[in-house]
């Protein structure tokens, strides 16, 4: 085990290279001269300064190696430069945000499997019946709606009919618990819903794929209870390819959240990105995207030591 | 014996000691003109080889020549990929066959007969040794010249089910390596050629349209016979191609690879684990054990009059037809575990299951030298007898 | 012998259209539903009550967010248009992208995925480093990006939709070339001369094609979707280009109230296709990989329960004449 961490630890290292390589390389691609924003900037602001100060500022006229590892350097350093627009570094920017998106994902995670894991459960354990079926059709056809348009409903309908609006403004949820729950808890439960559907329907199939094999025969031909199989043999082997699904489920959750956050509103990274991809703010996107990047790594690795624990024969190639 | 081959050359029992036929050594590269077996292809099938079996060119030379063979895979340990050791797979193995002959290599799974099977198709490179075939020397052609040589030498194995792409046609199967090397492109031939590959093997030839799921193993491994033979090679390595199948339909697969030596005047390594099927097909023997040669002799003598230890303990193990005989008999259990090897002993590779072993067998290695009329053991016990 | 090989395809393929019907008939009513709007989004110029002109929907804002009638039969949008006729010119969109780019980005797997197997070694190590790099970019953002690279558009709609998910996919189908590319024919082949195109033609492709077809089959309601919600965050097609996503934006979300089908429609509609192709995708898992299936097989839970109270009883029978 300890031997595994240290190579699958080691293993991030060449991964985020290659992440910060590609977000580099993708961001020097987006057109729009970012030297005639600075230049505009200062210009809004009473100053004059021309385009070669503006690159230097930018150090947009060393060759692209040379930025990216300037850029690599600082980041490593826990400096991600400066906002085109907004006066703050790039950290500080996210240093505010990422807590509301990160509770927004794991609120999201828990909720969905509290959802679907159960549920998956008692459709494995009365295949075929009508609740099954039922089901089965009802998590397909939640799958099928767009998240963004039961948002859009979420977020009309109630505060028409209740007068219930989600809060503008975010509350750390130390700071006043029933507040910061207000905001969060329907943004979550309408993403949960929506990832749900797919995932109870994995956990069915999971599930039902162990069942029929012959450990599991021999549970039931041993006379042991249908808790005891459901749990005993069936679930503990079924929970592999599980843990599996739902940490893959992270990244399009952090994904989902750039959708859920423009349309709740939640002054979270995504909505960030977006807003930064808009006005062309290179630094604060690609300072985002990193983030995001970084924040995946982490979970596919306490995914894969999960993996691990669950099943010691695992190993990497 | 009944049972024996019927091999036109079948008095001749080639003399292992004998030197090699002394032969202009040729650098030049493999082309298809120079080969000494068959015609090429199509010319070669116009005559109804199924109906008038044609015997080639069996002069008996030594078309394979394996020198001091050796495949050692690296075993490696922790991040950096640090080689801590070599599995010997095989270790010093040196034979020679003759055109038109079996050389048979028979020993327990793990005993490195399939890689010396597969070293001499090349499909892995040797660590040292040498291999001609033909006089030339393969041991490390690569690239064109690999692919010209694979087309004189070509390779039936173990699985049935695997061999062949279950998506493919048998006629598209069989037709692979022709389409491969273009070597008949008009429709019309290969559907011929495909006919009397068939016919060849033992099959109808109807069966050409259909998928290998419709067949039974002994028939699938006819088509990978088939398959194997559309290339017109001299030379075919035989690895454990009757293995998985039931003993009946074994019979009949040792059978047609009999009938086909004789037909086509092919030369075979013929691998496999059973002492008694092995010695049916084969003129000579080779027993492999920890990738060495324990002994190797005539099929004949090696079943009457086994010299080695490992050899007697692997015929005493073979069941006899005749249940009388078989009760009465004396089984020799060897008992422990094959050692590992990459850690092989120091002297004797089988000294720590032998019961005859002493101090020398465990410090000497003993090796493998003719005891007299070409009877090949590695055994210092038998020098004296 | 050519036309007995087009006849085996054609059946080949009825035989599937057949197995579907007979064994997964919600299957077949997705294939059906696919089909009617791929031939609405062909049609749209004939069908379509209000016609394109000059590529715009002409807005009168005077019929400006009318609730459905006979004249209009889903009411008018904000701008006056007739909603009908904006959703079919919009399924153009959302169905020509979405099969488009789901063929599309299945190409790119296969590319991706067998080259990467049959090749291996070197190049396959580095290229699945790069793949394990890019896939902890959330898919998400690396559209957003892309798009902002290449602008609103159809083309970089086909390339945001196709290539991410193309290289993503390649994992899979990796896997499974790898798999065909061990097996015993394959090595065969390539004893027999059979170079890596020739291998990958030949064997790797026409034994990975279920998975291939799985994937593409299973893929287009997520290709669906992802193009409605990139055009819900404006980063999709122009915006004169009737979309679904977009209309949902623009005026779905103002109106959800005063005017909600014109939120109504383009959300229903992109639920029953995406529904129709999970469906389709479904039925197509289930005929290629019956492994996967949902039921249980020959060993089912009652069928143990019968055998093992049979065993019981036997038991006790044997006990009682013991005894």
């Amino acid at each position: 085990m300890g031997k595994y961490l240290v190579k699958r630890l080691l293993l991030l290292i060449p991964t985020l290279i290659l992440v910060c390589v590609i977000v580099f390389a993708l961001m020097r691609m987006i057109p729009g001269d970012a030297v005639d924003m600075v230049v505009y900037n200062y210009a809004t602001n009473g100053q004059v300064i021309t385009r070669a100060e503006a690159e230097a500022k930018l150090g947009l006229d060393k060759p692209a190696v040379t930025q990216f590892f300037i850029w690599f350097g600082n980041m490593l350093r826990g400096d991600l430069g400066n906002c085109l627009f907004r006066g703050d570094t790039v950290w500080s920017v996210i240093r505010a945000q990422l807590p509301i998106s990160l509770e927004l994902a794991l609120l999201t995670f828990l909720l969905s499997l509290v959802i679907s894991i159960p549920i998956g459960l008692y459709c494995a354990a009365h295949p075929d019946t009508i609740s099954d079926g039922v089901i089965r059709t009802l998590s397909v056809v939640l799958a099928s709606m767009p998240v963004f348009w039961i948002g859009t409903m979420v977020l009309v309908y109630p505060a028409v009919w209740w007068g219930f609006s989600i809060p503008l403004t975010y509350v750390s949820i130390t700071q006043n618990f029933a507040q910061n729950m207000r905001m969060f808890l329907v943004p979550s439960l309408v993403a949960a819903v929506t990832s749900a559907g797919m995932n109870i329907r994995a956990v069915r199939t999971m599930t039902l794929e162990v069942m029929r094999q012959d450990y599991v025969r021999t549970g039931w031909a041993k006379g042991a209870g249908e808790g005891r199989v459901m749990f005993h043999h069936a679930f503990r082997n079924a929970l592999i390819p599980v843990i599996t699904l739902f940490g893959g489920s992270v990244a399009g959750l952090v994904g989902g959240s750039v959708v859920i956050e423009n349309m709740f509103n939640i002054p979270g990274i995504g909505q960030q990105v977006v807003t930064a991809l808009n006005n062309r703010d290179y630094p604060l996107a690609q300072g985002c995207t990193v983030v995001f990047a970084v924040f995946v790594m982490l979970i596919n690795l306490v995914v894969d030591i999960a993996y691990k624990w669950c099943d010691p024969r695992v190993s990497l190639e | 014996m009944s049972d024996r081959r019927d091999n036109p050359n079948a008095d001749e029992r080639p003399d292992i000691d004998k030197k090699p036929t002394p032969a202009p050594s040729r650098d030049t590269p493999f082309t298809t003109a120079d080969m000494p077996i068959g015609g090429r292809l199509v010319g070669f099938l116009d005559d109804d080889i199924a109906k008038q079996p044609t015997v080639l060119r069996t002069d008996g030379y030594d078309i394979l020549v394996v020198k001091d063979l050796k495949m050692h895979f690296p075993v490696t340990k922790g991040l950096f990929k640090r080689v801590v050791g070599h599995v010997k797979a095989v270790d010093g193995v040196s034979f020679t066959i003759r055109q038109g002959e079996t050389l048979g290599i028979v020993g327990e799974s793990g005993s490195g007969k399939s890689t010396v099977g597969n070293c001499v198709m090349r499909n892995l490179t040797p660590t040292a040794g040498q291999i001609l075939f033909d006089n030339r020397d393969v041991t490390n052609i690569k690239g064109k010249e690999l692919g010209t040589f694979h087309k004189y030498l070509t390779m039936v194995t173990q699985d049935p089910f695997a061999s062949l792409d279950p998506r493919m046609r048998i006629e598209d199967s069989i037709l692979e390596g022709v389409r491969i090397n273009r070597l008949v492109t008009d429709p019309h031939e290969q559907a011929d050629l495909v006919t009397r590959l068939l016919v060849l093997v033992g099959l109808n030839p109807k069966f050409a349209e259909r998928y290998p799921h419709e067949f039974s193993g002994g028939q699938r491994q006819r088509i990978s016979i088939a398959r194997a033979l559309a290339l017109n090679p001299a030379f075919i390595v035989c690895d454990e191609i009757v293995s998985a199948l039931d003993v009946s339909i074994q019979a009949q697969i040792v059978g047609l690879m009999m009938r086909l030596q004789q037909q086509l005047g092919l030369t075979y390594i013929f691998i496999g684990h059973d002492l008694s099927v092995v010695r049916h097909i084969s003129n000579n023997v080779a027993v492999m054990y920890l990738g060495k040669f324990m002994e190797l002799t005539s099929s004949d003598e090696l079943y009457e009059k086994p010299l080695h230890p490992y050899t007697q303990a692997l015929i005493s193990a073979a069941p006899i037809p005749k249940p009388r005989v078989d009760r009465q008999r004396q089984r020799i259990l060897l008992e422990g575990e094959v050692p590992s090897p990459i850690n092989p002993p120091a002297g004797c590779n089988f000294c720590t299951r032998c019961r005859y072993a002493d101090e020398r067998c465990r410090t000497e290695e003993p090796a493998l030298r003719d005891v007299g009329g070409g009877h090949m053991v590695a055994c210092h016990r038998v020098a004296e007898g | 012998m050519k036309n007995t090989e087009k006849r085996r395809r054609k059946n080949a393929f009825l035989d599937f259209l057949g197995t579907l019907w007979r064994t997964k008939k919600v299957a077949f009513f997705g294939l059906l539903v696919l089909v009617l709007f791929i031939l609405v989004a062909i049609f749209a110029d004939v069908i379509a009550p209000q016609k394109m002109e000059n590529g715009l929907l002409a807005s009168h804002l005077m019929d400006a967010a009318k609730p459905p009638s006979l004249e209009h039969p889903l009411g008018t949008d904000a701008m006056g248009r007739d909603l009908l006729s904006y959703m079919i010119y919009g399924a153009r969109t959302s169905v020509i992208l979405g099969i488009s780019c789901t063929i599309l980005s299945t190409v790119i797997s296969v590319i991706i995925g067998v080259t990467s197997a049959v090749i291996g070694g070197r190049f396959d190590l580095y290229l699945q480093r790069f793949i394990d790099a890019w896939q902890c970019i959330p898919g998400m953002l690396i559209m957003l990006i892309l798009m902002s690279i290449m602008g609103p558009g159809m083309v970089s709609m086909v390339v945001v939709l196709s290539v991410p998910g193309g290289i993503g996919g390649s994992r899979m189908i990796r896997s499974a070339a790898i798999s065909v590319k061990d097996s015993g024919y394959c090595g065969m082949s390539k004893m027999l001369g059979g170079k890596n195109v020739w291998r990958m033609i030949h064997h790797v492709i026409p034994n990975i094609m279920p998975l291939v077809l799985m994937n593409l089959a299973n893929s287009l309601g997520g290709t669906i979707m992802m193009e409605s919600t990139l055009n819900f965050l404006g980063f999709g097609v122009n915006i004169n280009t009737p979309s679904w996503g977009y209309l949902l934006t623009s005026q779905g979300r103002s109106k959800m109230y005063t005017a909600p089908w014109i939120g109504l429609a383009p959300g229903l509609a992109i639920t029953i296709m995406v529904f129709a192709a999970a469906m389709f995708g479904d039925g197509v898992r289930d005929i290629l990989d019956p492994r996967l299936k949902g039921g249980m097989g020959s060993f089912s839970r009652k069928k143990i329960r019968r055998i093992a109270a049979k065993y019981r009883s036997r038991k006790k029978a044997a006990e009682g004449t013991n005894g």
